[in-house]
């Protein structure tokens, strides 16, 4: 069964007179999931966000969001007034109270959900009267989460959405994204720098470096193929090229240390057979899975 | 909700506005006139009148409106605030733009309700002058003011949409210097009355509404070319 | 039922979730009959993913550890099939009391029992 995607793109380059932001950005983010979108800054994550937004052109290769292809300034209109964003910046109109955002941005969709808005006004403490310029971080961001959850939007992009939160503000913006996705279905694409969060919430995830999708799938998958092995080995140089072969090596004296994407039981066989010893194989937390693909992305390079 | 957000930008910009007309009020009826009245004994009360009058026509018809045009004028894609001098694009576009709204209706509505307030600030200042004039016994009663009321207009609004424009290219503070400077460099211009379509002074000064009827065309021809540039440049430009 | 869960340490937390699930019945804390936590509800407690809460229920329904019922939730089975796993655990904990108390007579410490232990089961998890 095909999977749907609420976000394709395909080989998304984006040229600035002195910087390539995008060199071939391809990646899909499935209808229903909850997705993360991993990489250092930099990397073309807020490029690419624009890009599905409108607010800024691709050189060349296509994007579709929510089957409507988003470089027709018609469709994209059409987009967005089905998608909630959250800015990476959270500055709102100047002169405006909370509540009159609430009311200004209410204005624009007919799928706003009143019930929803009233709870999240409570939950997250918005005081409406106050003019946003004089809202703390926090509430600021509060604020934006709940624009985005009242809205009734089939996708949620999310550009840094517990930004300035304290550990228990993020918690329940966390909680409300993903009561939203049982309760509704809708797809949620989070570009966030706080990997644990991500690994927390995530189904699906998408690992951007240097303008690039490097890898991407679902989140189980990745956890149950990517391996950290380690074991003893008096390795000559050969053997250790055999292993370099098959994931990302560090070695130190005898002591080696292989992370593998797929190639667990490859791994295992081959350091017991070359005489390995106390061989060991642990789960890999996504920053250290994240920090070494990148690292070893720019040791390619 | 996108006439609540440009009230909202241009309510202070236009309490300005009042004021600088109010100021000018203030000179032109108040302290003038006991001035020139000592200085020109010889003239009766209607040419002094007439000398006051094309005072007021170019000090506000030339400078003043203009100058409250490009303080009224917005292209609803920055957040604009009060005092105007704010470097680079606000952090709110983003948000803004995320909204399922056309650049170009964005630009239109905030375009249309500054010209609007445009409009009622010079109807309101001319109809003050005019009425008030008496009161400081300057008499007005040999000119056919309201005459002169569509002239300014259109040069007010000419001045409007090259604010416009500037605005869709430029943050608030660039778009606003660059705007005075052009408006400053016209204005020297026209005082030397070169009597061609750049010829602001002599537009103003014409006791005829509307004429010479080619610069009027010329002027208005201009400023639609400059809205439909600003419109072209807020479709295109990436924010 | 309460589930100690978590996201960060690699391992799929629908996989943690049926654990401590299979753990609670193999002691006695959940009973044929008892009923789960619903997804919703236990995704939104745990600020966890619904989607993952739904697979580990349906990964255990197919093992017939748990019944799915129709607009009421889930259930664990009344049926033989708990019993399976209940005297599966049954029959392994004598192996491996066993094999403790081997490694300890050779002066293995408790860490070094359980290192092993877990590089064991590490290098054979299921994909």
């Amino acid at each position: 069964m095909k999977t749907i995607h609420a976000i394709e793109t395909s080989a998304l380059t984006k040229r600035y007179p002195k910087v390539e932001a995008l060199r071939g950005m391809t990646l899909n983010v499935p209808q229903g999931s909850l997705s993360g979108l991993i990489g250092l800054n930099g990397a073309g994550k807020t490029t690419t966000l624009r890009i599905l937004l409108g607010m800024a052109r691709p050189t060349s290769g296509t994007a579709t969001v929510l089957g409507l292809d988003a470089l027709d300034p018609e469709k994209n209109r059409i987009i967005r007034s089905r998608t909630a964003y959250i800015p990476e910046r959270k500055e709102l109109f100047p002169y405006m109270t909370a509540g009159d955002v609430i009311r200004f941005t209410a204005g624009f969709y007919s799928t706003w959900n009143k019930d929803l808005e009233a709870t999240y006004v409570k939950r997250f403490e918005i005081p409406l009267d106050r003019k946003v310029t004089k809202l703390s971080k926090g509430t600021l961001t509060k604020l934006h989460m709940l624009l985005a959850i009242a809205r009734g939007a089939s996708l949620l992009i999310l550009d840094e959405p517990t930004d300035g939160l304290d550990a228990v503000a993020s918690e329940e913006a966390l909680q409300a994204l993903t009561t939203l996705v049982a309760e509704q279905g809708t797809t949620v694409l989070i570009c966030s720098h706080r990997i644990e969060e991500v690994e927390q919430i995530a189904d699906h995830l998408c690992l951007v470096h240097k303008g690039v999708c490097f890898k991407q799938g679902y989140l189980d998958d990745m956890r149950s193929a990517t391996r950290r092995i380690q074991f003893g080995l008096d390795a000559a140089p050969d053997q250790l090229a055999q292993f370099g072969q098959l994931g990302i090596l560090k070695q130190s004296g005898l002591a080696i240390s292989i992370l593998t994407d797929q190639n667990t039981d490859k791994v295992i066989d081959l350091a017991r057979n070359l005489g390995g010893f106390d061989i060991e194989a642990h789960p890999v937390p996504l920053r250290e899975m994240f920090v070494e693909l990148v690292r070893s992305q720019d040791a390619l390079a | 909700m996108l006439w609540l957000k440009s009230w909202t930008e241009v309510r202070f910009r236009f309490a300005l506005t009042i004021f600088l007309g109010v100021y000018i009020l203030a000179i032109l009826l108040g302290y003038l006139p006991p001035q020139m009245a000592v200085k020109l004994k010889t003239l009766s009360s209607q040419d002094l009148g007439k000398r006051i009058w094309e005072i007021f026509v170019l000090a506000y018809g030339g400078a003043m409106l203009p100058v409250s045009a490009k303080i009224l004028a917005g292209a609803g894609i920055n957040a604009q605030t009060s005092m105007g001098m704010s470097h680079g694009f606000h952090g709110s576009m983003s948000f803004l733009l995320s909204m399922p709204v056309s650049r170009t209706r964005l630009m239109a509505t905030r375009a249309s309700f500054g010209a609007a307030l445009m409009l009622l600030l010079a109807l309101a200042t001319f109809a003050a002058t005019v009425t008030l004039a008496p009161s400081f016994h300057v008499d007005f009663s040999s000119i056919n003011v309201w005459a002169y009321f569509p002239n300014m207009l259109v040069v007010g609004y000419f001045f409007y949409a090259m604010a416009v424009w500037l605005s869709t290219i430029f943050d608030e503070f660039w778009a606003g210097t660059i705007g005075l400077l052009i408006l400053g460099m016209l204005g020297g211009y026209s005082s030397t009355t070169p009597h061609n379509w750049l010829d602001f002074a002599t537009y103003l000064l014409s006791p005829d509404p509307l004429q010479p009827l080619g610069q009027t065309l010329f002027l208005l021809m201009a400023s639609a070319v400059q809205i439909e540039a600003a419109r072209w440049v807020v479709e295109h430009k990436e924010y | 039922m309460i589930f100690r869960l978590n996201p960060n340490s690699g391992m799929p937390i629908y996989l943690q979730i049926m654990e401590q699930v299979k753990h609670a019945v193999e002691n006695g804390v959940l009973r044929p009959g008892d009923q789960l936590p619903g997804i919703r509800k236990l995704a939104e407690t745990m600020v966890m993913n619904p989607n993952t809460v739904a697979k580990a229920y349906r990964e255990l329904e197919h093992e017939g550890l748990v019944e799915l019922r129709q607009g009421a939730g889930a259930f664990i089975s009344e049926n033989l099939n708990t019993k399976v796993v209940t005297d599966r655990m049954q029959t392994a904990r004598p192996i491996v009391e066993k094999t403790v108390e081997r490694l300890l007579a050779l002066g293995l410490s408790e860490e070094e029992i359980k290192r092993l232990i877990d590089a064991a089961v590490a290098a054979r998890m299921p994909k």
